[in-house]
């Protein structure tokens, strides 16, 4: 049990995609104009991930060592097009917003590098929660740096106005740059913050070597 | 070579199961997407485009084939089913790509009823100005006879000539044929070649440089009679250039008009002021000459830029963000004119009572 | 002939695949240290841009469109770009090994490149006629190229710059992204739309 939660925790936070490993970065730069799109985005690319690696983890057993990455890409390939059908169908407005990024969903190394270094070796179940893991992680960071250009690009945040009548749209948020901005700060500040723990892990250890010392 | 065989044909194999199922999941789900496009297009698009039908239904058969590029024709009903107009769904080719529309034409009259852009690629700012209501309302009950060309009968989109060009044109084309595959008879104007080869993107540019005397009666449009107070005399507030004094029928004086010069950020951009004098409120501004970025500074132009000083306070601040909105990508040019309008018409309504 | 201009003006500065589209981050931000391997990156890419986007031109009209398998797109066209990417390098080792040294470790990246896929399914969405695409893909080719270069010659400079150790790296190119891409705006006003 221990095992699962493990793989959901660590694609959240300690080995985030987008915020820690640094893959997959065209959507997080491109779709995140609102949040309600990083959300659909996010999820999009999550029902794909659970799909794809649950089934080259039933399949990996059948497919030859040789062709491995062309079957995949296929597999990944054609869960994308059913998830942009879908999205089409349920939510033509969002699907207009994301336009060229659901089918590019298949180029997105998060899902492949997922399939090949974890799905096609690890029993499904693992598969499975390291997928929505990965996923939810991906999700939440669409979705935060959406969050952040809505608010200070338009004043409102999945859609509710929530800056004051006063507030001036911080327009150069919802265009290109700001997407580069807010992802550039987002980096610095995760690396501050782990600058700053690192320096507080090894004070610690040197405290005990102290310690060690005197002792011996 | 076995090998290599094997590898093909597993690959064969996982791409025609692919297919399979996605055959299978198309199927299904393409009814459920067109269906929501299409309420989307009557909703959104066809409702919009003729706003007084109570009811739509498709139209599948005309004379003859049905136009290239026409999607879908629908006809609109009033309460008691009779035809008011017909509306039809077409794409005009933009810089970008596609540009899909929904038209509503009046075949009575042989007009435009409306149109509105539903999707397109444009580059934001520039091209997908095609979808703002300043270009699109000019199409409002235009008759089919026009030549749709923009540059002669319809104002094009500066720096966007491509896309305004293309729905302009699309729009004129496809209303008249729909309308003869429907089977009512409407003639294709003769087009006479426009007089430039290239259409006027700023008219006010390539004509005589408008003068003051040439917008007195636009800024003041309630004064009889105009004087100059004479130019260049002693103690004009500077780079104010002319002033006029407008009175009513009664010899009352009701108005004063003055020529003066912002530094904007391509150079000096002279504008015409008129004042309302018993209110000390501003009766309108007018950009006379400019010479800023097209499609960026020259946007200060736009009635919407310029309206917004009509009937405006003097003792206002005149601060871009605060009581004025600025143009996008063009604040310097902004608060040029925000600024100078207000700092000289102050000066100018001091000197002029003393 | 101007139409054609502009279209290639349009996609290499105005609509840059790399700035304004954010098609082909991972290469701008993973491949940028140095001036070489960018420039090796950037023609590479180009190339495989301007051929894939033919082929995919060519693909979707006449064999998808005519058979109407037009939601195959996704599968066929990843499909296609492994294969010539592949063929390409085959062609490239045996016709010029020259070029091949110097390109060869990028070709293989560029499969899931997602610039490649995303000018694929740009040019059979636009509408645009195979030289038209042709130009459009060279344009894209240039444009990623240059902000490729670009970005390098940036970060070559800045190496033994003072930057606080957290901007190191990622955080700091993203902000140089953005400056650049606020620059690559102004040529909007380049082209008459």
């Amino acid at each position: 049990m221990q095992k699962y939660l493990d793989d959901i925790v660590r694609g959240l936070f300690r080995e985030n995609p987008t915020f820690r490993m640094l893959i997959g970065m065209c959507p997080p730069l491109a779709v995140t104009t609102s949040a309600v799109s990083g959300l659909i985005m996010g999820l999009a690319t999550t029902a794909v991930l659970i799909c794809s690696s649950t089934l080259i983890s039933v399949l990996k057993s059948l497919i030859p060592k040789q062709v491995r990455i062309p079957v995949f890409i296929v597999i990944i390939a054609t869960f994308v097009t059913m998830i942009d059908l879908i999205l089409a169908a349920l939510v033509p407005d969002v699907h207009k917003v994301l336009g060229l990024f659901v089918p590019l969903i298949v180029v997105n190394c998060l899902i492949l590098g997922r399939a090949e270094a974890f799905a096609s070796r690890m029993p499904v179940s693992r598969s499975i929660t390291d997928a929505l893991g990965m996923g939810l992680g991906f999700t939440w960071a669409l979705t935060f740096i959406g969050c952040i250009r809505e608010l200070l690009g338009a004043g409102t945040l999945f859609g509710a106005t929530i800056m004051g009548e006063s507030f001036v749209n911080w327009q150069i948020m919802q265009l290109p740059p700001g997407a580069f901005f807010t992802m550039g700060l987002i980096v610095f500040t995760l690396n501050l913050i782990g600058n700053h723990r690192a320096r507080n892990v090894q004070k610690a250890a040197r405290k005990q070597i102290q310690v060690v010392g005197k002792e011996g | 070579m076995r090998d290599a065989l094997k590898l093909v044909l597993t690959l064969g194999l996982v791409t025609a199961i692919s297919g399979g199922v996605l055959g299978l999941f198309y199927n299904y789900t393409m009814p459920i997407v067109e269906a929501r496009q299409m309420t989307d297009m009557i909703e959104k698009g066809f409702k919009g485009v003729l706003p007084e039908a109570h009811t739509f239904r498709s139209v599948e058969n005309g004379q003859g084939e049905k136009p290239e590029g026409v999607t879908e024709i629908y006809e609109g009903l009033d309460q008691g089913g009779q035809r008011i107009g017909i509306a039809f769904e077409t794409a005009a080719q933009g810089f970008e790509g596609p540009i899909v529309m929904a038209v509503g034409v009046d075949p009575g009259t042989e007009t435009v009823v409306g149109i509105k852009i539903m999707s397109h690629t444009e580059t934001p700012g520039m091209g997908a100005r095609i979808e703002e209501e300043s270009f699109t309302n000019q199409f409002q009950h235009k008759s089919l006879a026009d030549p749709f060309m923009v540059g002669s009968d319809i104002d094009g989109i500066t720096a966007a000539t491509i896309s305004s060009k293309a729905v302009a044109g699309t729009v004129g084309e496809k209303s008249r044929q729909v309308l003869n595959y429907l089977g009512y008879d409407v003639e294709t104007p003769v087009i006479q070649e426009p007089v430039e080869p290239e259409p006027v993107e700023e008219p006010a540019e390539t004509e005589e440089p408008l003068t003051i005397d040439m917008v007195l009666e636009e800024l003041l449009p309630q004064a009889q009679e105009f004087t100059q107070l004479g130019e260049g005399q002693a103690g004009m507030p500077g780079d104010v250039t002319v002033i006029y004094e407008a009175f009513d029928d009664q010899g009352q004086r009701t108005g004063l008009a003055f020529e003066t010069i912002a530094q904007g950020y391509g150079g000096d951009i002279t504008m015409a002021v008129g004042i309302d004098v018993a209110s000390e409120t501003l009766a309108g501004i007018k950009i006379l000459s400019h010479s800023e970025t097209q499609g960026l500074g020259s946007r200060i132009e736009e009635p919407d830029f310029l309206e917004q000083f009509r009937g405006k306070s003097l003792s206002d601040p005149f601060a871009i963000g605060e009581d004025v909105d600025g143009i996008t990508a063009a604040t310097i040019s902004s608060e040029a004119v925000a600024g100078t309008v207000g700092t000289k018409a102050r000066q100018v309504l001091d000197y002029v009572s003393h | 002939m101007k139409e054609m201009l502009l279209l290639l003006v349009g996609s290499a500065l105005v609509n840059n695949f790399v700035l304004v589209r954010f098609l082909g981050i991972c290469p701008f931000l993973g491949m940028t240290r140095q001036l070489d391997t960018a420039l090796g990156m950037g023609l590479a890419a180009s190339l495989v841009l301007v051929i894939s986007a033919m082929a995919s031109w060519l693909v979707n009209t006449y064999i998808l469109a005519v058979l109407n398998l037009e939601f195959m797109q996704i599968v066929v066209f990843i499909l296609m770009i492994a294969c010539l990417v592949q063929l390409l390098e085959m062609v490239l080792r045996k016709m010029m090994p020259g070029l091949y040294q110097a390109m060869g470790i990028y070709l293989a990246l560029i499969t899931t490149n997602c610039a490649i896929m995303g000018i694929a399914l740009l040019v059979v969405g636009s509408g645009y006629t195979f030289w038209q695409t042709t130009v459009f893909a060279i344009g894209a080719g240039l444009g990623f190229t240059l902000a490729l270069v670009m970005m390098a010659g940036i970060r070559e400079e800045l190496e033994f710059v003072d930057v606080p150790p957290a901007a190191k790296g990622t955080s700091l190119a993203l902000l140089i992204a953005g400056i650049m891409s606020m620059g690559f705006l102004g040529f909007a006003g380049l082209v008459p739309m």
